[in-house]
Formats: C-alpha cells, sequence, structure tokens
C-alpha cells in the first residue's frame, strides 16, 4: 500500500515507489516460496487475504480495498513466478484513475464469482435441482452462497429479497438514508435544507469538471454538512428573539458535533466529517470553529458547500427573514469573496447559476 | 434436515426469543466461569426457548449472511439491533450456518459459546471442527468456504448489473408476484425520484387500480398499525411527481385513497409538512381533477395558509441567519423584517431546474485540484486534522477519544509511508497538549507514550531510510520535535545501514542536532566495533570543538587504520598541528599500508608541511619497476599540494631515461603531467614545452590542456 500511496502522491518514477515495490516484491516473494498464490479479494466490505478475512484490515486495507473497488475488482491473485516490473506495473495501474488493470502474466485482476463447484458430502445441497435462473442468482449473491448450501428449500422469492438486502449494503456500503432521517424527524427545514444544499454542491461540482464517486461523495457530504444540530438543543435551534454568548457558543458547536459523528461511521467518505468540520470556517479561516492547529485551510469541498449553504439559507424565507433575490445573494457573496469565500468559486457559481436559471439555459 | 413438506413455520415470537437468549448466553459465557449462576441462567433459558423449537422442528438452522440471519428462505429483520449483533458475531467467527438438533443439551450450549470465541487466531476452521465434532453432537456449525469465491478473470463490477436488479425487483412488484406485505425494507430506501423513472421505464400502459393501489400501500408502507407521517406524504408526492403524466392521475388518486382512510392520521402527517408542500399537494391534485373527500380538501385549504407571526433573530448588536452569523452590514438589511415561513416555491423549482440541468456542459476549466485535494492520501490527512480537532476538543467522550486515537496511529503509519513526518508532528503536538491541560490525561497520556515507544521510533527511523532523505524538511521537523531522544535510535540505525546514500543521510539527521549529538557520539566510541568508533569519529568531526579535539588526538593511534586515519583527518581539516606531527611518522612508517594512506592524506588535505617528506620518497632511487610504480600515488598528492617545491625533483623524474622499467617510468611521467595544472605556470613552462614533443601521446595532449588553461 505505501507503494501505490506513493505512486498516487509523487509519481511511478519516484525512488519511494521502487522501493516500497521492492519491499513488497520481496514479502510476496517469501510467501509464494511455500505457496502458489496470494490471493486478496473484497467480500461484502471485508477484505479476505489467502482465504482469512482480515476482520480489522486498518487503514491500508480499506484504501487497498477503496483503490480496488474504483477499479472495479474485487479479486487479485498473485502467482508464483510474478516480477518486480509486473508488480510494478500492476501498481502503477491500479494507482492511475485513468488506468484500466490490465492482464498480467502472475498477476490475475478481476471480479469475484461463486464457484458452484460439486457439494460436499455433508452438505446437503442439490445443485441438480435449481434452475439456471436460480443458479445465476445465487451467483449474484456469492456472500450469501455459502450458507446457503445448507438448504434445500431455496427459492426466488426470499432470493430477491435478499439481492435487494445485498444491494443495500454491498453497493453503499453506508445507508446515507438512514443517516439523515433523523435530520428529517428533528426538523423538515434542517433536513430540506441539507438536501437543497446538496443539489446546489454537486452542481457547482458537476460545474468544475467532477464526476462520478467524488460528485457524489460531494453530494453526501453537503446533505450532511449541518447533521451535527441534531445535537443541539430545540430551545437554541428554534430559538427566541435573542441570543447569548452562550446559545451561539453551542449553535457554533454544532460543526464539532457533526464531525464528531460522521467521523465514526467507518464507510463513509472523509469529505463528510471535513466538511461538518469546516463549512463555517471561511476561506481565510476567520469564521467558526476555531481550529486548534496553526497553519490549516479550508477544504476545496467545504469552500463549494459553504457557497452552497449561504445561498441556501439567504435564498428561502426564513420567520425573520425575507427571501433574497439571487442578484442580492450573488452580490452579498461577491463582496465576502476572499474573505468569507473561495472567490474562485463564487464567480463560478454566479455563472453557472445564471446560465443554468435563465430561459435560454438548457438542461 | 426436514424436507418441504415436514417443514414447519416457526413462532417468530419464540424464534426471536431464542436468539436473544442465545446472544445473552454467549455473552455471560464470556465474561463469566463456567457454573456462575448468571451463565446458567441465561443457557438454561436459551435451551428451553429451543426445546420449545424442537417441538415444532427436530432442527435449527441459522444461516449467517454477514449481518444478517437466515431461518429457511428468509432474512430475518436486519434493523433488529440483537439478531444483527448475533449474526455479526457468527460471522466474525467465519461461521457460515449453525444447527442446532434435537437432544441438544446444556453442556454443548455451553462448549459452543466457550469453544469458538477461546480459540488462538490463526487456527484453522479444520481444527476447530475437529474439536467441534468431538465435543458437540447436537450442535453443526459449518464455516465459510471462502474456496467458493472465484476469480472471474478480467471483469470489472458495473453500474448496469445494479439497475438491472432493481429493475427486475419491480418488474415482480408489479407483476404481483412480491406481495406488498412481503416488500423488504430496502423499497423505502430507493429515492423517490429513482423509483419513479424504474416505474416510468417498467410499466408500459395505465396499470391497473389494483396494481397502484398495492404498489402506493406498499411504499408507504402504512397500515392500521402505524400513523401516517409527513415524510411518507413527501415520499409518494415526490414519487408521483416524477411519474410519466399518464401513471400520474392512477398513482395519486391511489394514494389519496389511502391517505384519506383516517383522516385524524392524514391531519398530523400534513400539520408537520412545510406550508409549500401543503400548497404543492393541492395544487397538484387539482391539476389532475382527482376527486377527494370534502373534509380532507378543507384540511389542505386551512393547512395551505402560512403562518404570518415570526420575528427576528438578535445576536448582540448583530443578527443571525440560521448557523451564519451576519455581516454588521448585511444585518442592518435584514433588521426590522416580518417575514413567513421558509416556504418558497420559486426557490424549490430552481432548485429543481439546477438539478435537472448538465452542469457538465458549464465546465470550462477542469479543476484537477479537487480530484487531488480529494485523492485517497490528501483525504486522509485532512481528515486526520479533522481527528485532531475533535481530539484537542472538549466535546468527546472518553470511548471517543479511544476510537479517534487508534485512528490516528493509523494515519500515522500511513504518514510514515509516503513521508509526510509533518503531519506526525501535529499528531505529537495536539497530543501534548492535551496532555498540559490534562485532557483526558490517561489516555492522551498513554497515546504519547505509544509515539515515543522504541517500537515506534524504530518503525519511523525505518521509514527515514527508505524515503526519508527525499523529504529531508520534514524528516529535520519530526527530529526537532524528538530532539535528543531520537539520537540513540538513528546511530543504531547508522551502525547497521549498508547503503552509504542512507548512511550519508542518516548522519546528517544525527549531525543537525550540533553538540547535542556529542555525548551520545562519545559514548559509541567505546564500542568494540571498528566501524562504530568510525562513524563516530567522524560524526564527531562533523560536529567539531574543543572537546572533541581532545579525543581525536587520542583516537591517532587507534590500531585500526581506518579509524586512526579519520581521527588524523580531522586534526588535519582544523589545522592541529599534533595532526601534521602524527601524518609525518605514518609517512615514515615502515608498514606500507600506513604509509600509502597517509600519502592519500596529505593530498587530500594539501599539507605543506609534509612535502619534504613526500618528495624523499620521490627522490629514493628505485631497483625495481614497482618502486616507480609506488611514486604515483606521492607525485599526485604532491599535485594536489601544488608546492613549487616540487618541481625540481618532478624535472628530473621526467629526464629519467632507462631502458629496463621503460613502461612504469613512462606512466609515472604521465601522472606527472596530469597534476602540472597546479603549480604556478611560470615554474612549469619549460615542463610544458617539453611535454609537447614527447613521443608519448597523453604526455602531448596533457602538455596541449595545459598551455590552453594558461592562455
Amino acid at each position: 500500500m505505501s507503494a501505490l500511496s506513493n505512486c498516487a502522491l509523487y509519481s511511478k518514477e519516484h525512488i519511494s515507489v521502487d522501493e516500497f515495490t521492492q519491499k513488497a516484491f520481496t514479502f510476496l516473494n517469501e510467501f509464494l516460496s511455500a505457496s502458489d498464490s496470494l490471493d486478496i479479494m473484497i467480500v461484502e466490505n471485508d477484505l479476505i487475504v489467502n482465504k482469512t478475512p482480515l476482520r480489522d484490515a486498518g487503514i491500508h486495507g480499506v484504501n487497498l480495498m477503496k483503490r480496488m473497488k474504483r477499479k472495479g475488482i474485487s479479486r487479485v491473485d498473485f502467482l508464483k513466478g510474478i516480477t518486480l516490473s509486473e508488480l510494478k506495473q500492476f501498481i502503477t495501474d491500479i494507482s492511475d484513475p485513468e488506468k484500466q488493470i490490465m492482464t498480467y502474466p502472475h498477476i490475475k485482476a478481476g471480479v469475484v464469482d461463486v464457484r458452484m463447484g460439486i457439494p460436499q458430502k455433508e452438505i446437503e445441497f442439490d445443485i441438480e435441482s435449481l434452475s439456471s435462473e436460480q443458479v445465476e442468482k445465487v451467483k449474484e449473491i456469492y456472500p450469501e452462497a455459502s450458507p446457503f448450501k445448507q438448504f434445500k428449500q431455496l427459492n426466488t422469492m426470499g432470493l430477491e429479497e435478499i439481492i435487494v438486502n445485498f444491494i443495500a449494503t454491498f453497493k453503499q456500503g453506508v445507508n446515507i438514508l438512514r443517516l439523515i432521517s433523523p435530520m428529517r424527524s428533528s426538523s423538515e427545514y434542517i433536513y430540506t435544507h441539507a438536501t437543497n444544499v446538496a443539489a446546489l454542491s454537486i452542481f457547482q461540482a458537476g460545474s468544475l469538471g467532477v464526476r462520478d464517486d467524488l460528485l457524489h461523495d460531494i453530494g453526501i457530504a453537503a446533505l450532511l454538512h449541518d447533521v451535527g444540530k441534531l445535537f443541539i438543543s430545540k430551545e437554541v435551534l428554534l430559538r427566541s428573539d435573542t441570543i447569548g454568548e452562550k446559545e451561539r457558543e453551542e449553535l457554533e458547536r454544532h460543526t464539532i458535533y457533526g464531525a464528531r459523528y460522521l467521523a465514526k461511521i467507518d464507510a463513509l467518505t472523509h469529505l463528510a466529517p471535513i466538511v461538518a468540520l469546516e463549512h463555517h470556517l471561511g476561506y481565510d479561516c476567520q469564521g467558526y470553529p476555531k481550529l486548534t492547529m496553526d497553519g490549516e485551510k479550508q477544504h476545496i469541498c467545504s469552500q463549494i458547500v459553504a457557497i452552497s449553504d449561504f445561498f441556501d439559507i439567504f435564498r428561502n424565507r426564513r420567520p425573520y427573514k425575507r427571501e433574497w433575490e439571487i442578484k442580492e445573494i450573488l452580490s452579498l457573496m461577491k463582496s465576502k469573496a476572499g474573505s468569507a469565500f473561495n472567490p474562485f468559486y463564487v464567480d463560478n457559481f454566479s455563472r453557472i447559476l445564471l446560465t443554468a436559471l435563465s430561459d435560454s439555459g438548457t438542461s | 434436515m426436514p424436507n418441504e413438506s415436514e417443514k414447519v413455520l416457526f413462532d417468530t415470537r419464540l424464534l426471536s426469543d431464542a436468539i436473544i437468549e442465545l446472544n445473552i448466553a454467549r455473552r455471560n459465557v464470556a465474561v463469566y466461569p463456567k457454573g456462575h449462576p448468571t451463565v446458567n441462567q441465561s443457557l438454561n433459558r436459551a435451551f428451553d426457548l429451543l426445546q420449545q423449537l424442537f417441538i415444532m422442528r427436530p432442527e435449527i438452522t441459522f444461516a449467517i449472511a454477514k449481518d444478517t440471519i437466515i431461518i429457511d428462505e428468509y432474512s430475518l429483520d436486519k434493523k433488529n439491533v440483537t439478531f444483527r449483533e448475533f449474526a455479526l458475531y457468527l460471522n466474525s467467527l467465519d461461521i457460515a450456518a449453525v444447527t442446532f438438533t434435537n437432544g441438544l443439551t446444556i453442556e454443548e450450549l455451553y462448549e459452543f459459546n466457550k469453544i469458538l470465541p477461546g480459540k488462538p487466531k490463526g487456527t484453522s476452521p479444520e481444527e476447530i471442527q475437529k474439536e467441534l465434532q468431538e465435543k458437540l453432537i447436537h450442535i453443526k456449525v459449518a464455516f465459510i468456504d471462502y474456496d467458493a469465491f472465484a476469480l472471474k478473470e478480467g471483469e470489472t463490477e458495473s453500474e448496469s448489473s445494479k439497475m438491472s436488479l432493481w429493475e427486475q425487483y419491480i418488474y415482480a412488484l408489479m407483476k404481483g408476484t412480491i406481495q406488498a406485505e412481503t416488500t423488504p425494507d430496502m423499497m423505502q430506501e430507493i429515492p423517490p425520484k429513482a423509483l419513479a423513472h424504474i416505474v416510468n421505464r417498467a410499466v408500459p400502459d395505465t396499470p391497473g387500480e389494483d396494481v397502484s393501489d398495492r404498489f402506493t400501500r406498499s411504499y408507504i408502507r402504512w397500515s392500521s398499525e402505524r400513523s401516517l407521517t409527513s415524510k411518507d406524504l413527501k415520499r409518494i408526492m415526490d414519487f408521483i411527481h416524477g411519474l410519466r403524466p399518464e401513471l400520474k392521475n392512477q398513482f395519486l388518486s391511489s394514494a389519496v385513497k389511502i391517505v384519506t382512510k383516517d383522516i385524524d392520521s392524514a391531519k398530523d402527517a400534513l400539520q408537520d409538512m412545510p406550508v409549500d408542500k401543503v400548497i404543492d399537494l393541492l395544487t397538484i391534485i387539482n391539476e389532475q381533477k382527482i376527486t377527494i373527500p370534502e373534509m380532507f380538501r378543507n384540511l389542505l385549504d386551512k393547512l395551505s395558509q402560512p403562518d404570518q407571526e415570526d420575528h427576528a433573530i438578535v445576536y448582540g448588536s448583530s443578527l443571525a441567519v440560521d448557523d451564519i452569523f451576519l455581516f454588521p452590514d448585511v444585518a442592518e438589511i435584514i433588521r426590522g423584517g416580518k417575514f413567513g415561513s421558509y416556504v418558497n416555491e420559486g426557490y424549490q423549482k430552481e432548485i429543481q431546474k439546477l438539478m435537472a440541468f448538465d452542469a457538465s456542459s458549464l465546465v470550462q476549466k477542469e479543476m484537477n485540484e479537487i480530484s487531488q485535494a480529494c485523492g485517497d492520501e490528501l483525504l486522509e490527512k485532512d481528515f486526520c486534522h479533522v481527528v485532531l480537532e475533535l481530539i484537542a476538543s472538549d466535546l468527546i467522550t472518553g470511548d471517543e477519544y479511544e476510537y479517534f486515537m487508534n485512528i490516528l496511529k493509523e494515519q500515522t503509519n500511513q504518514f510514515i509511508g509516503t513521508g509526510w513526518y509533518g503531519e506526525v508532528v501535529k499528531i505529537l503536538k495536539v497530543l501534548e497538549k492535551n496532555v498540559q491541560e490534562k485532557r483526558l490525561l490517561d489516555m492522551s497520556s498513554s497515546a504519547l507514550q505509544y509515539f515515543h515507544s522504541p517500537e515506534f521510533i524504530f518503525l519511523l527511523i525505518d521509514s527515514y531510510r527508505t524515503i526519508g532523505r527525499l523529504m529531508r524538511e520534514e524528516a529535520l521537523l519530526l527530529c526537532d520535535y524528538y530532539d535528543i531522544e531520537i539520537i540513540p535510535y538513528l546511530m543504531d540505525t547508522l551502525i547497521d545501514e549498508e547503503s552509504p546514500t542512507v548512511r550519508k543521510f542518516l548522519i546528517s539527521l544525527i549531525t543537525h542536532f550540533g553538540n547535542k549529538a556529542i555525548p551520545e557520539a562519545l559514548r559509541r566510541l567505546r564500542d568494540k566495533r571498528w566501524f562504530v568508533t568510525r562513524n563516530m569519529l567522524y560524526i564527531l568531526g562533523e560536529l567539531g570543538g574543543e572537546e572533541v579535539l581532545q579525543h581525536m588526538r587520542s583516537y591517532c593511534h587507534h590500531e585500526n587504520l581506518k579509524v586512526s586515519c579519520e581521527a588524523i583527518k580531522y586534526l588535519l581539516k582544523v589545522g592541529d598541528s599534533y595532526g601534521i606531527k602524527i601524518l609525518k611518522n605514518c609517512l615514515n612508517s615502515d608498514k606500507g599500508e600506513i604509509v600509502d594512506h597517509a600519502i592519500g592524506v596529505s593530498g587530500t588535505f594539501r599539507v605543506k608541511e609534509v612535502v619534504h617528506d613526500l618528495l624523499q620518497m620521490l627522490r629514493k632511487k628505485d631497483r625495481s619497476g614497482a618502486g616507480f610504480y609506488n611514486k604515483i600515488p606521492v607525485v599526485r598528492a604532491l599535485g594536489q599540494i601544488g608546492d613549487p617545491r616540487a618541481i625540481e625533483v618532478l624535472r628530473d623524474l621526467i629526464s629519467e631515461k632507462r631502458i629496463i622499467f621503460k613502461g612504469a617510468i613512462e606512466e609515472l611521467k604521465e601522472e606527472i603531467y596530469r597534476t602540472l595544472k597546479n603549480y604556478p605556470y611560470v615554474d612549469i613552462k619549460d615542463l610544458i614545452e617539453a611535454g609537447l614533443k614527447s613521443g608519448n601521446e597523453r604526455i602531448r595532449e596533457e602538455s596541449q590542456r595545459l598551455k590552453r588553461l594558461a592562455k
């Protein structure tokens, strides 16, 4: 993983990539001297190395899974006879987001498939009794396939239910709807605001050339940016005419509460806690919360979400304010460009918003 | 195992209780000793419940799909915390299925809970299976067979397969092959728009009323036992909005029919909805010309009126809008307004327009910096900063602190692997601050101890060996943090290091500490290994100072030539007269090896004081070819010194003419010409002229070069 990280961070020519690849090669060869292959696979978010699940794969394991998933592969087999150049090529390919995984003489990459072999004696599973369609379905839900070997009575109805459940856990990793549903119960406004901010942020990011998984992650982070408000008392959230220092402090803490909440969710994009913490920080870091460490900068995605957040709040009508006109908000944002907001993103937002909402804006 | 005809459905309640008790029993067995009343009680309860289940069927099999328990073809409720916990527990033991059969004993139940979690890591399933088979007759365990997961080479997972499964499901639902009552939870998790999209594609014509009713009911998942919520209403409205025009009417009618069955529940749900949504509902009902009960219409009319009694929020002399504390200028604009709720239909339409808009068509310049900033490594770094902010706050619990510390420890390994030592420094500084401020003191101190442990520091230095020299500035930052604590580790690594490049880098890190590194280097001078002593002398030589000088003098007489040479070199570097004295002794030594070293050092350090000794060597009459060859290093050393006193002797050597040893003499002459460039031109002019006429081609070339240089 160090070789992969350094390859992604620096370049494939970087000396550290060579050194770490060499190290990995030495380990692999050591292992392959006693075995014909070393296989790494992902089964429902678990990393399985040589048929042994690594329950606590650590950050390296998690990152390896991320990279494999991003490439659309769930299994890699390293075979005896592997060469250093093959390994280096594989590391280069897997760390380059633009490159496809190629075939290599001693490295086999692909997806996990359920092998429907001859049933073991003690397992009373009659594969012949299944229709080909049913077999296909079993294959699709491979994590469940092994336990199913215990049963004679498979039927399509049950399988379909499991397929749908499987997609929910396997494809998403984390159920975002379950994360945000408490927000909705807490306040319809917070929920609507969150979805609007997500929509605006995805719109902004899309206009900046962001696509696919990253666009999705930015959307998720934006959706959850205010999740910390769940931990703020209703009295402060539904505050009266005047708020004091303590109430202000508590309100500001929603950024930390949000980050705290989201940082504990393993399968969630790390953008989410970053954005939750920083969306009020400001481009010049003069907002809140006051950071402990010096020299920190607001993350680009937090800058994007901050713009969406600001826009949505002003565009909405609240009990204490009218809804602002788009031009008024953009003008206000421009006056804060360089301090509260990244000027480049303010300009971009202004440009794309007016274009998309103009009559000539075509979808 | 029962066959299909024998299969009797379990009593759900009984089954659920049995799993709960099995889960409690396994926890108690893990915590308390055998025979403890708590263990006995829970085992008895689980046993009794299983016995009751055996009355219905002679055996019960729990299959485990990661976090889900499957019995027969049904998966149990995933949302049930106990089921999930029990499933995950069995999955963590690599169990795919457990079968309990009639005849089970309490002792077996105890052993089942004792054997599995007690196995040391690395015990093979075969070994465990063998032990289980010996001890458990009525409990059969099937382990996950990872051999079943084969490689499908060259294939990648595509999004299209996901979509087709969704569609399959919806088709089945629309055909009625899945009953609404058995609709899985996942149905609720399909976003309304996505669902509408699928339905638009899946349903070619207008479906029958029964189909839309069943579908709508299952999507709302509303029954007489559960009140309707605003969330249900909003979902169904969003779903309807996304439908094709000809489907809208049909599904809206179904929705109204279902919702108005219980008008009180509908009222509660509508009251919780934002006004704009109520207006929206009313509008679409009017547009689609749906007939609705009078009571429901009155309710919608009433609730679609916005409440105008609102107020502004004052913070000090400023204003706050939500969580944004306003700039004073903006506060002034807002102050004094009386406004309604946040509903803004126009704005919601704008959002919808933006969502439908293809933003990628507006790309002017691809912002690579976004994808870079969101690359795994940089994102981990920023995430680490978030975690640091959290542990530096007073807003987390001890458990959370521990959780985040584990993240940080893992992150540190990542940082070390990529040479981001500055990030490690940040972590250490936050921890130190926490200790100073007594923030969760025990945990902060213990974490800090880890980062100061030999295990960690060796890990760090191992990374220095690999990538440190490429991230020199950051490596020095971390050295500065650890201060003298890291010096012994650096020296240990230096001693074992074979790569000259890495050794040089490690020495540079050590010498970065200046005088602080001297005590450790002096302590190690006494090491019995000569190369350690030499390394330490080298380090001390780099550090310098009066204290160093004394030690260097004593090591000039070291039995190992490389060690003594290191000491002499230092003395010559600082111009210490004792060094010159020792060098002279060496030049006159009986041991050829010592003399050779001394000649080399004389040239390297341009020691004019030994020119006389070197010339003496040249003047020596040679009776063999080897004698001439031996003079080559002396000529080279004199050339490096460049003292004109040597010219006369060199001239004599150039004019030397012998028939024997001709080859050796010619080589010596060539070396003389190669070294002449360091002497004053006026003193060697005649030698250059003579060289130009030489029959030796190399001498001629050197002479031409020297002449060109002179010009």
